[in-house]
């Protein structure tokens, strides 16, 4: 079979069910393909296509860390040892990350003195300058969240800027802004009425999703729709009042939510049953099970890590101190903890799903065929000629391309 | 008695077979349902090897999505695309050679089956290195060995 043979399409097919991860080791076959795993619409249909490739992220004091859980042990084994670093353009130093918000293998973190939005698996990263500083206004700091408006050519990324209020949201500062990265600029958009954000958010299909609660302490799912630009109200599982402190992370295609009712040592994890259609007006919840302690606590971030086997890794408080990161399991003999050490509850660590993936930003201009137009870290084309020495990475060569069914 | 559809492979060989099953090719369906399948269905671009082996995935997958609607009732939240059984005998029925691979990739283009579509497709790169992915492609190399050396170097990353 030579490749001039497959119809046109096909190839396509083939390949956008590569993961990322490995597509990165097949940039070396031809230049063709290099090319193509740069082309935005490929890096859509690779999003469609490719059985997911879920990992799991740890932000930790300021840096961010791939955990690896072994579940085959008893108890499971908790590691924070791979970090995935960010370094700075200019002069390679490690950059400290504040906050990191997921979206479609991109990460959008808040540095000191800039936002930046990354994409490990490709080593790309977009700086951008925040629209307010990152200092707090009146115990109110500016949050940010990553998503995209859905037209039919193809996905344009946006950043919606917000405040994390202590208080009611009286709109006694500016409006919320979003950034557009077609004209690179911020503009006000309309924010929601009275409520507090209580979770880190996630991002599903585009959109963005936070628990949330209103002056009648209320707890509620509030959804910010990056195509409409409009803030929506959803529900939670019942009941919705009562102090319920909860996660929300993402789970194949729907949400899910981790909960745990304030002095109990009973935690729920709920998943949608929505197909997670995002012009659904309504959430419909489904409980997946639920884990017991023993003990009360609450949980702080945390998702299911392993959906057959019921496990959920998380950060769990019990007092005013924060333990550290545990897997619960259905049953117990999931239960394993590894504490943090001198770790304060004002930053407590952020555990959230990610997707390797092809996506880069576009600045709304077409990247040429090695080079040229827009340049950003990473993007250099393997064009530079003589005697490069040939470093020892000829064991990719003999690298396999990972499985793809489990 | 349900309906037979009768498929001619590209030898002249005739397949018959319900018409649930031909059901499950999109291309088939659309003939049935302008009816003009009488007759036999000529397939002058796939093989008796790759037409029997389209049929066997076709009446597996028309087999296990009525156990499956009979079953309904029993399924937990996860139920929907977790059968492990099907996914079991999928991984099995794609352990094949190269070349019926591709043949059944492109019958599977041809005749619209999604699923074994994605199936093929996905199996197609799976255990291959670099080096075989260009033989089986027969793709020349097309960078020198500096540039490549150079795109290698940028595949170091922290995932591996």
């Amino acid at each position: 079979m030579m490749i001039s043979d497959l119809p046109a399409d096909l190839l396509d097919e083939i390949l956008s069910r590569v993961p990322a991860t490995s597509l990165i080791r097949l940039r070396s076959t031809c230049k063709q393909w290099y090319n193509l795993f740069k082309d935005q619409m490929f890096a859509e249909k690779h999003l469609r296509n490719v059985p997911k490739q879920l990992r799991v992220l740890t932000l930790k004091e300021n840096r961010l860390f791939l955990p690896s859980v072994d579940l085959n042990f008893v108890p499971p084994s908790i590691e924070f040892s791979d970090e995935l670093s960010l370094n700075n353009s200019n002069n390679s130093e490690e950059v400290h990350i504040d906050s990191a918000f997921h979206c479609d293998g991109l990460l959008l973190c808040t540095t000191r003195d800039e936002l930046v939005v990354w994409n490990p698996c490709l080593g790309e990263t977009m700086w951008i300058k925040h629209s307010e500083g990152s200092k707090r206004v009146k115990e109110r700091k500016p949050m940010y969240a990553l998503g995209y408006e859905n037209n039919q050519s193809c996905r344009s990324y946006k950043i919606l800027m917000f405040w994390d209020c202590d208080e009611l949201y009286d709109g006694q500062v500016d409006g919320f802004k979003v950034y557009d990265f077609n004209s690179n600029a911020w503009r006000v958009v309309n924010y929601p009425n009275c409520f507090i954000m209580n979770s880190h958010g996630v991002n599903l299909k585009g959109n963005g999703y936070w628990n949330a609660y209103d002056d009648n302490y209320v707890d509620y799912i509030l959804s910010f729709h990056f195509t409409g630009e409009r803030f929506i109200r959803l529900c939670l599982p019942p009941p919705s009042q009562g102090c319920m402190y909860t996660s929300l992370s993402v789970v194949r295609e729907e949400l899910s939510v981790l909960r745990c009712v304030k002095g109990s040592s009973k935690i729920e994890m709920w998943v949608t049953t929505n197909k997670m259609d995002t012009s659904a007006s309504e959430l419909s919840w489904s409980k997946s099970f639920t884990m017991n302690f023993g003990f009360p606590v609450l949980v702080y971030t945390g998702l299911l890590i392993d959906e057959d086997k019921k496990v959920v890794l998380c950060n769990t408080i019990v007092g005013d101190h924060l333990r550290g990161a545990c897997t619960i399991g259905e049953e117990d003999k999931y239960y394993s903890e590894i504490a943090f050490e001198g770790m304060s509850l004002s930053q407590p660590p952020h555990i959230f799903n990610y997707v390797p993936s092809l996506v880069r930003i576009q600045e709304g201009t077409e990247l040429d065929v090695f080079g040229k137009s827009p340049r950003r870290r990473g993007d250099d084309p393997p064009t530079r000629r003589g005697d490069t020495a040939m470093c020892d990475h000829d064991f990719q060569f003999s690298q396999e391309i990972d499985d793809m069914m489990s | 008695m349900s309906k037979k559809i009768i498929f001619e492979s590209s030898e002249g060989e005739s397949f018959e077979v319900d018409e649930a099953v031909a059901l499950e090719c999109q291309t088939i369906k659309n003939m049935i349902e302008d009816d003009c399948t009488d007759g036999g269905i000529p397939l002058a671009n796939v093989n008796s090897a790759t037409l029997t082996k389209v049929i066997d995935y076709c009446k597996k997958h028309v087999e296990a999505a009525a156990a499956a609607e009979a079953n309904a009732g029993d399924k937990d939240i996860y139920g929907a695309n977790k059968d492990i059984e099907l996914k079991t005998w999928d991984e099995e029925f794609v352990k094949v050679d190269q070349p019926l691979l591709f043949d059944l990739m492109l019958a599977a283009n041809f005749l619209i089956i999604p699923g074994l579509l994605d199936l093929t497709c996905k199996t197609m790169m799976r255990g291959k290195t670099v080096l075989q992915i260009r033989e089986i492609f027969h793709i020349k190399k097309d960078y020198t060995d500096a540039e490549e050396a150079e795109v290698r170097k940028e595949n170091a990353w922290a995932f591996e």
